[in-house]
């Protein structure tokens, strides 16, 4: 090569450096999607699709089989370091990592917990077969699979246990009914009633129903990090503890949600209808809900109580204090808000809760049900603007499949060009395609393939898609479809004959296309680029107008037609669509961390361990809000402590997270990551907190103990501290609030006060109180408030009627024409009508002497004194003025 | 150096600065409003000779015979965790009173966390961590 050359290519490679972009650090997600979305579940539908028969829908599928499948593709998305431990007979590490998961996070919760000897698991290798022991089927039952699928879409347990969260009774198995339910406000009455483990588990319709549901929802439903498990309650025709027979369910911010028979219907006619689905997702809403709230830390304990939603639909709150000093506080509706159904209208937490789920199930009623605003907000925010009402699903779907056709039409194109074969069709005329070049054969050969490509679409739709059957019910919805499918496979076909018609080339330029139309790399950018703080955040706005910019330019940087690449930009859009982009990142983060529970449990035991390691006071203001403990008490050092060393160690995490060799080097990734990471390090120091306050509160007592001989003598050794002569319970808060001062011991896990105050109450104070000294020091106090109070009442009472008497005589003055009666009477009836105020300055008086005070004493006791010198003084004073 | 010290006092003087917040039970309803300004708008309430004025982030005084008698307010950073008021209500003899009288749908009853001494209270649900709202009245 000539020197002249190398000037040239180096000035080349300069140029090139200098002129590329800056270019985007590699993400971590890419590189995971990259291996693990290659085979994406596309499969599983086409595979179905192939050998659907005419009028198949997603229940028709419900095998075995099909779910296998499913969790195969589940499973294969999580690879990284295997799971220490054993679960009975099984080895985790030998376990598929989700598995291994599930195993050491929930194998202690599962199945007949009152007798968990009684399931034989001897002989299962896996989950699946876990649970169908638990139903006592054989492994090739439906049961086994749900249970899993529902932990594997949403990360937390479908239970299979006989121990409902919160129930009354310690025991499994053990669940109390309502056997006496007198009018208000008397209590209702319980009684045990043991259930056998089977009227926990669902029955077949039930399982179809909730499988479905891990198809109908995306994220957010997928990141309710704040769920741990979703019981149902014993079935029956029984007042379960609180709850009438057909309630529904309940939501509970600690962690779970309970479904009972109310919750579970489903039609008869139709298995992808009923209100198990609408119940279900309502439930699921109301954590959502909370877990809006609580990650963005608005004021509020409920996202729909933030101000955005209470205006949206009409809610204002009412609250005051009433006349006896009691907070009121309730939720109003405006007369013209528009709900879904009544139980909407009571709260905007069940407005949100039943909005949600009807919106996702019943798209068509709640489009006629609910203000436009509300749909299109709800739409926006938590179904990225997609809808569930037939012109929606028709829309949302066609978008879905619209573009397989797109890799698909080139071939086939390509092919019917070379073609010679006859075919038949008739599914395109002529009037089709306006390019001269298109032959009859072809028109022909292209009619036929789109042919197929439709009814293949649309088969898939059926029996794939949750909505899809509901969605082609009826013959107007099947041609409404048909048209919308046959436009779009024009569309496809027709840029392509034109474009080849114009350049020969464009083939090859087309294939490159394509391969970056699989790719994940330009829709994963976009993404970041419009990322705005938080996983809730709904991007799809920005995203798809970026999405479509982004991947334009890229067809322009290939040498495809400036005209065409607008087009091919939204191709690729429609190809990467924000709902299954966001979904597909957010999922590839969920199991890079699934994938290192192990290490998130280490960095979070050494946090713990480090500040629960340091010395302790309860001095500071607690400061910070990202651990809070869900219940009891953490100290303030230990408190700030876990808040300020937190975020070190989650980002010391993330920095040390590796799939493959690939690090997190893209910040937003690692804003992501760590938005993920923070609820479960917050649930793993939660149980540190639980059993730690736990076991102080066992530890409580015999610590105390070593402390009540010592407070007891403190106490008995002056009783200054007797705060009332009458008032017990004022004598004994006094006496508490003494003797919290000599407990040297702090907990870390309770309120001083809450821990020993019991203790102290029945323990030092009350011996104090039954002691002989108490008893002397009452005597002589008694003694000292009879002589400084009581025994001055009189003397009091008798000047302030002085004064008033005095009072009487100048406003009455006697005078010779006037007899002494017509005088005395006036007077004495002027002091009666004074005497309320005599007696009021009197006791006045005697509250604010020393003694009254030091005891504290009753207004009512004073006043009792002071009336019963009424009649005497009166008498005395009249004598003496009138 | 000069105007950076200069300034950083006036930071530390305005952060430090206290709440205009009213003496509940002695503040008029003239005085809250040379204070606050003027109501966004007033609610007739059931209780005798009362009424409670809106203002804005949701904050409502109670107003009795011309008297304020009690503040509603939302937490603000810290104070939206129960934790931070059991820490500063430790040493009060501490009443708790259930707010919801009726349970409608699945709602956990919400409770009031009163503290006399300070003449403060708190809203929370049942169960959680988060404090909704915070109460001011007169002292006892």
């Amino acid at each position: 090569m000539k020197r002249s050359n190398y000037i040239i290519y180096a000035m080349g490679a300069l140029a090139l450096v200098a002129c590329s972009k800056p270019k985007a650090p590699k993400s971590i997600a890419t590189a995971w999607q990259d291996m693990h979305l290659q085979s994406s579940e596309d499969t599983l539908v086409r595979s179905i699709a192939s050998n659907n028969q005419k009028g198949m829908c997603l229940s028709n599928i419900f095998t075995v089989d099909t779910l296998k499948k499913e969790i195969a593709q589940y499973e294969s998305k999580v690879s990284g370091r295997a799971v220490s431990g054993t679960w009975k007979h099984l080895d985790l590490s030998t376990l598929p990592i989700p598995q291994a998961n599930f195993l050491k996070k929930y194998g202690d919760k599962i199945g007949d917990l009152a007798n968990p000897e009684s399931i034989d698991y001897s002989g299962c290798g896996d989950v699946p077969c876990i649970f169908n022991r638990i139903y006592n089927k054989g492994n090739n039952n439906v049961a086994g699979y749900v249970h899993y699928i529902w932990f594997l879409k949403f990360g937390h347990y479908l239970s299979a246990d006989n121990m409902i969260p919160d129930q009354r009774s310690p025991n499994p198995g053990v669940y109390q009914v309502v056997v006496s339910r007198p009018p208000a406000p008397a209590a209702e009455v319980y009684a045990d009633k043991s259930f056998p483990i089977s009227s926990y588990l669902y029955n077949e319709t039930e399982l179809y129903a909730l499988w479905r549901i891990t198809h109908l929802l995306k994220e957010p439903y997928t990141n309710l990090t704040n769920l741990n498990e979703v019981q149902r309650i014993p079935r029956g025709v029984e007042n379960f503890e609180g709850y009438k027979v057909g309630a529904c369910g309940l939501a509970s911010t600690a962690g779970h949600i309970r479904l009972q028979d109310g919750c579970l219907t489903t039609s008869m006619m139709n298995k992808d209808e009923g209100f198990l689905y609408v119940g279900v997702i309502h439930e699921m809403t109301h954590m959502l809900d909370n877990l809006q709230a609580r990650e963005k830390r608005s004021n509020q304990y409920y996202r729909s109580y933030d101000k955005d939603y209470l205006d949206l639909v009409g809610f204002y709150k009412h609250e005051y204090t009433n006349a006896e000093g009691k907070f009121v506080s309730e939720w109003k509706l405006k007369p013209e808000a528009r709900t879904i159904r009544d139980y909407a209208a009571t709260s905007p937490v069940e407005n949100f809760a039943d909005t949600l789920a009807y919106f996702r199930q019943e798209g068509d009623r709640t489009k006629t049900k609910i203000d436009d605003v509300q749909y299109n907000w709800i739409s926006g925010n938590y179904f990225h603007g997609d809808s569930y009402d037939k012109i929606g699903n028709r829309e949302r779907l066609l978008k879905k499949y619209e573009s397989s056709f797109a890799g698909k039409a080139l071939t086939k194109v390509m092919d019917c060009t070379a073609s010679e074969k006859a075919y038949q069709s008739n599914y395109f005329s002529a009037a089709d395609f306006s390019v001269s070049s298109v032959s009859p054969w072809v028109l022909r050969c292209l009619s036929h393939e789109a042919q197929l490509m439709a009814s293949e679409v649309t088969s898939m739709v059926k029996i794939y898609e949750p909505d899809g059957c509901n969605t082609l019910d009826s013959a107007q919805d099947q041609n409404q479809w048909n048209v919308l499918v046959k436009n779009s496979l024009r569309e496809s076909f027709k840029t392509y004959v034109t474009e080849m018609s114009k350049d020969p080339a464009y083939v090859e330029k087309m294939k490159s296309f394509n391969n970056l139309l699989s790719s994940r790399r330009l829709a994963n950018e976009a993404f970041f680029q419009c990322f705005k703080g938080s996983v809730f955040d709904d991007l799809k706005s920005c995203y798809d107008g970026k999405v479509t910019r982004v991947a334009s330019a890229e067809a322009i940087n290939m040498g495809l037609p400036e005209s065409h690449a607008q087009e091919l930009g939204v191709l690729y859009s429609n190809a990467h669509a924000y709902s299954r982009v966001s979904s597909d990142l957010y999922n590839s983060y969920k199991n890079l961390l699934d994938a290192n529970e192990e290490l998130i449990t280490l960095k979070s035991e050494d946090t713990w361990q480090m500040c629960l390691n340091m010395n302790h006071n309860d001095d500071a203001a607690p400061a910070g809000t990202l651990f809070t403990p869900a219940k009891g008490y953490l100290v303030s050092s230990f408190f700030n402590c876990l808040n300020a060393q937190m975020p070190t160690a989650m980002t010391e995490f993330v920095r040390e997270l590796d799939f493959n060799g690939q690090k997190v080097v893209h910040p937003i990734e690692e804003q992501i990551i760590l938005e993920f990471l923070k609820p479960k390090m917050v649930t793993l120091m939660r149980g540190y907190h639980e059993t730690s306050m736990a076991e102080e509160a066992q530890e409580l007592p015999v610590i105390f103990s070593q402390d009540a001989d010592k407070i007891r003598e403190f106490l008995v050794s002056d009783f200054s501290w007797v705060s009332s002569l009458t008032d017990k319970s004022s004598v004994m808060s006094s006496c508490r609030n003494l003797a919290l001062g000599q407990v040297t011991f702090l907990p870390l896990y309770h309120l001083k006060r809450e821990a020993f105050s019991s203790l102290i109450m029945s323990g030092p104070c009350q011996d104090a109180l039954g002691d002989e000294g108490y008893k002397k020091f009452v005597e002589a106090s008694q003694k000292e408030v009879d002589n400084q109070i009581f025994s001055r009442v009189e003397a009091l009472l008798e000047a302030k009627a002085d004064e008033r008497a005095l009072h009487c005589k100048s406003v009455i003055p006697w005078k010779w024409e006037k007899t002494r009666v017509t005088v005395r009477l006036p007077r004495k009836a002027c002091l009666s009508m004074g005497w309320k105020e005599v007696e009021k300055k009197t006791v006045e008086e005697l509250l604010n002497d020393s003694v009254a005070k030091r005891f504290n004493m009753k207004k009512s006791d004073i006043e009792q004194k002071v009336s019963s010198y009424e009649d005497v003084v009166k008498e005395r004073i009249s004598e003496k003025h009138f | 150096m000069k105007p950076i010290l200069f300034l950083s006092a006036l930071f530390l003087i305005s952060c430090g600065a206290q709440k205009n917040d009213p003496h509940y039970g002695t503040t008029t309803i003239k005085e809250l409003i040379d204070v606050k300004g003027e109501p966004i708008k007033e609610e007739v309430i059931p209780v005798d000779d009362s009424k409670i004025l809106h203002y804005k982030n949701d904050e409502k005084y109670q107003v009795q015979n011309g008297v304020v008698t009690n503040g509603y307010i939302n937490p603000t950073n810290e104070e939206r965790t129960l934790i931070y008021w059991k820490h500063a209500f430790k040493d009060c003899d501490v009443k708790i009173q259930k707010i919801t009288e009726k349970i409608v749908g699945h709602e956990k009853p919400e409770f009031v966390m009163k503290c006399d001494a300070k003449g403060t209270g708190v809203v929370y649900t049942e169960d959680s961590d988060i404090v909704l709202r915070v109460i001011k009245y007169e002292t006892k």
